[in-house]
């Protein structure tokens, strides 16, 4: 599948500001599993941006407007082809072989100890049980898959999916409380669990089809679709297959509507945007505009 | 005069009894009569006599004083924040012989521990070879993910070292800690020497002691050799968070020694992967930052988002190449000292060779039978916060209370990584003079590498001695006090 987007940016200060250094992750993968065939930034006041890959294969671009401005605007227009249509074509290990295999790549790849050892208040340290709900515990013989795609339904069942929260709910056990939480606060439930088996599991941001904004069936008609915004989700090492990312939030695993942007430890390493400026302590008014299309 | 002083000095060897007899003595004998080296010096204290001492004791105190050599003690509040600098007059004197030995073993440890780094931030062969453990790494706190596979400078990551030596009870050299992040103490080092000659110039008539003193020299050739654009055309800068930083003396005494711009983070901007000093004239591009920034401080973009300390931008300038950083950003994780046990691995992995300086027995709090072990005999042991330096965070098992240490048990169990422990080592011992008396006090030996075109070590150190008696703790910002370290040449 093809897409086409572009993610617009506008951050208004109530006052001029200088040395304005901005640092952004938005830029989709280029990997097995998704081709970035066309990337482009703007920017205005005018700004020379560069790009690095970060130690997590992400791709980060960051510009300096060092003059007095009073508005930031930026936009990143990309073409991305997806791949993975079918998100359990892969030739799967045997069940008893599943954790040698993970133990091998762990020797091969050691950057992988940081998605299996990291615990942080977005994915903390798990006890057996958070009040009365007790926390899927490792199962031997049964699929690695298998027991991601139980703990994702067992997230569902205590805490739902709720697009209309802009602030992260993030720690434990409040998420139990509150029943209901972002994207990121499920994938990082999620994440906590599955480290607690010693599987590497890692955060990831990324767009989504346009059709996942579309008006529910139970909204009136003529309901406008949702905006849309980044997503979040998170993929696991599965013997035979690689990362395969699994969403919390929509129950879903993620196939070729899916597009990586950005993987890390958890949302602080894919944090969209990092900036610092002088001049005005005061918070500005931040817009965002995302477009994203299908083009075949 | 001369029996109250032979008097005094019988005194402080008598008093060896109140204290374990186990330490080796740097300045007697077994039989209590001097070592060779120091002969030269006691026969001539013995002709002049105690008061001449007081004397100089006092001169050397108005000097620092009127010089402003200054070191900052956060927990002496009522005293206000700085400290005249203490130092004893009696140097510390090691025969060319020994210095040879801790030469050879301290260049031997920085050129395996830059390699290590490279290997950590790159391909982690050793990793995969299973030589350290991942866990180890990827639980330091000192691990910086964020520069994973950049490229610093001629692959140098440590440009300065301080490796701090003790000796053992049978007087062998130990390493006992390498401080690789931003390891102070060396403005101090160079001023004992400058106090050292001014008062004391009859006793280097007797010796032929090595310099130090071209210390900033050294730094700046080797700072000068790092710059992108050129040794000719390199501005430097030294980066300092500022006045309320313990080692702003030093900062401001190496930036006037180097002839360089002494600059905090505000007077730094960042354009298009290239540094600039705000200078009257303009913006001045700069090609190495010697920073006195922790990690967690030195760019806003990249760590603590909330720092006013550092640089925006300054870590994307030194992976585009355009801006050397020393010491490198990351550096900190060899010198974790739960990393500090498997040195004579790496040294051994890399190089080929075997340690020539060894280490104290390290005990790892994330080994069950190591932390069962230091639980049942926490009196007899040193125990330490893996991230700590400058004697923060560490229990002295002898002096400590039975409250203090289930407080430290309770903080090992709750974090294992956190925590590494070593038996009490009885670190030598030496004559100070302290309050018109003669007294024997432990210390330590902190010499400085610098690593640019090759290593050099510059022959002497800092020493540190633990004022308090009967102490084990020399640490500056623990109330430590210091010595001139005289390195003999050749004859």
């Amino acid at each position: 599948m093809k897409y086409h987007l572009e993610h617009a940016f506008r951050i208004q200060f109530a006052a001029a500001v200088r040395e304005h250094h901005v640092q952004i992750r938005l830029a989709p993968w280029n990997d097995e599993s998704q081709s970035l065939l066309s990337l482009a930034l703007q920017v205005e006041p005018i700004a020379t941006p560069s790009a690095f890959y970060d130690g997590f294969g992400n791709l980060a671009h960051h510009f300096t407007v060092l003059g007095a401005h009073q508005m930031l605007e930026f936009s990143l227009i990309a073409d991305v082809e997806t791949h993975r249509e079918n998100p359990f074509d892969f030739l799967s290990i045997a069940p008893e072989r599943e954790l040698e295999w993970i133990a091998d790549s762990l020797r091969q790849a050691p950057r992988l100890w940081d998605f299996v050892l990291s615990h942080s208040a977005l994915t903390p340290a798990l006890p057996l049980q958070l009040g009365t709900a007790e926390i899927p515990r490792w199962r031997d013989g049964v699929p690695i898959l298998q027991q991601v795609r139980d703990a994702s339904d067992w997230i569902a069942e205590i805490a739902e999916f709720d697009a209309t929260i802009d602030t992260s709910v993030a720690a434990l056990p409040e998420l139990f409380t509150a029943q209901r939480g972002t994207a990121a606060d499920l994938a990082h439930l999620l994440i906590a669990v599955i480290r607690q088996w010693r599987i590497p599991a890692r955060f990831a941001s990324g767009y989504l089809d346009a059709s996942y904004f579309d008006p529910d069936d139970e909204d009136p008609p003529n309901t406008p679709p949702r905006p849309q915004t980044l997503h979040h989700w998170v993929e696991v090492l599965i013997p035979g297959g690689g990362w395969r990312g699994f969403d919390p939030a929509l129950r879903l695993l993620a196939d070729a509507t899916y597009l990586r942007v950005a993987v890390g430890r958890d949302a602080r390493d894919t944090q969209m945007l990092r900036q610092t400026c002088k001049g005005n302590v005061e918070q500005p008014e931040f817009t965002q505009l995302l477009n994203v299309s299908l083009i075949q | 005069m001369l029996k109250q002083f032979q008097s005094s000095a019988a005194g402080a060897l008598r008093n060896r009894h109140e204290e374990p007899m186990t330490a080796f003595h740097e300045f007697y004998q077994d039989d209590f009569r001097p070592r060779g080296h120091y002969l030269p010096m006691w026969e001539h204290i013995q002709i002049t006599g105690q008061q001449m001492l007081g004397s100089k004791a006092h001169d050397a105190h108005l000097a620092l004083h009127n010089e402003g050599v200054t070191f900052t003690v956060y927990s002496d509040a009522d005293e206000g924040i700085e400290r005249v600098w203490p130092f004893d007059i009696l140097p510390r004197i090691i025969p060319a012989a020994e210095w040879r030995q801790i030469e050879a073993g301290i260049k031997q440890r920085i050129r395996a521990l830059n390699l290590f780094l490279k290997d950590l931030y790159h391909g982690q062969r050793i990793l995969k070879d299973g030589v350290i453990p991942p866990e180890l790494i990827y639980r330091g706190k000192d691990f910086r993910r964020e520069i994973m596979d950049i490229d610093p400078p001629h692959d140098i990551y440590t440009h300065i070292s301080g490796v701090d030596l003790i000796r053992d009870e049978a007087g062998n050299y130990l390493v006992l800690e390498d401080n690789l992040r931003t390891p102070s103490g060396v403005s101090y080092m160079i001023e004992n020497r400058i106090i050292e000659r001014r008062i004391l110039p009859e006793f280097f008539a007797r010796y032929r002691v090595r310099r130090v003193e071209h210390y900033p020299e050294l730094l700046l050739q080797a700072l000068r050799h790092l710059s992108p654009r050129g040794e000719d055309s390199a501005v430097i800068v030294v980066l300092t968070p500022g006045i309320f930083n313990s080692a702003y003396f030093e900062h401001t005494f190496l930036a006037k020694e180097m002839g360089v711009e002494l600059a905090e983070g505000r007077d730094l901007v960042c354009k298009n992967n290239r540094v600039y000093l705000k200078t009257t004239q303009g913006l001045r591009q700069v090609d190495v930052i010697y920073r006195r920034v922790d990690d967690d401080f030195l760019d806003p973009l990249v760590f603590r988002p909330d720092s006013m300390l550092g640089v925006a931008g300054v870590i994307n300038a030194w992976r585009a190449g355009q801006v050397a950083i020393v010491n490198a950003p990351g550096a900190g994780i060899a010198d974790d000292k739960a990393v500090y046990a498997y040195v004579p691995d790496i040294i051994r992995y890399y190089l080929g060779e075997s340690p020539i300086l060894a280490s104290v027995p390290t005990y790892q709090m994330t080994n069950a039978q190591d932390l069962a072990y230091v639980l049942e005999n926490m009196p007899t042991m040193v125990i330490k916060a893996v991230a700590e330096s400058g004697g923060y965070g560490m229990l002295m098992g002898p002096s400590s209370t039975a409250v203090q240490r289930a407080e430290f048990a309770r903080k090992i169990v709750e974090n294992p990584r956190n925590y590494i422990a070593q038996p009490v080592v009885q670190i030598s011992r030496h004559l100070c003079y302290l309050d018109g008396e003669l007294e024997s006090r432990h210390l330590d030996l902190r010499p400085f590498a610098i690593y640019g075109r090759e290593i050099e070590v510059v022959p002497g150190g800092l020493t540190r001695v633990a004022m308090t008696k009967g102490s084990l703790v020399v640490n500056s910002s623990q109330g430590g006090g210091s010595k001139d370290t005289w390195v003999l040449a050749d004859l």
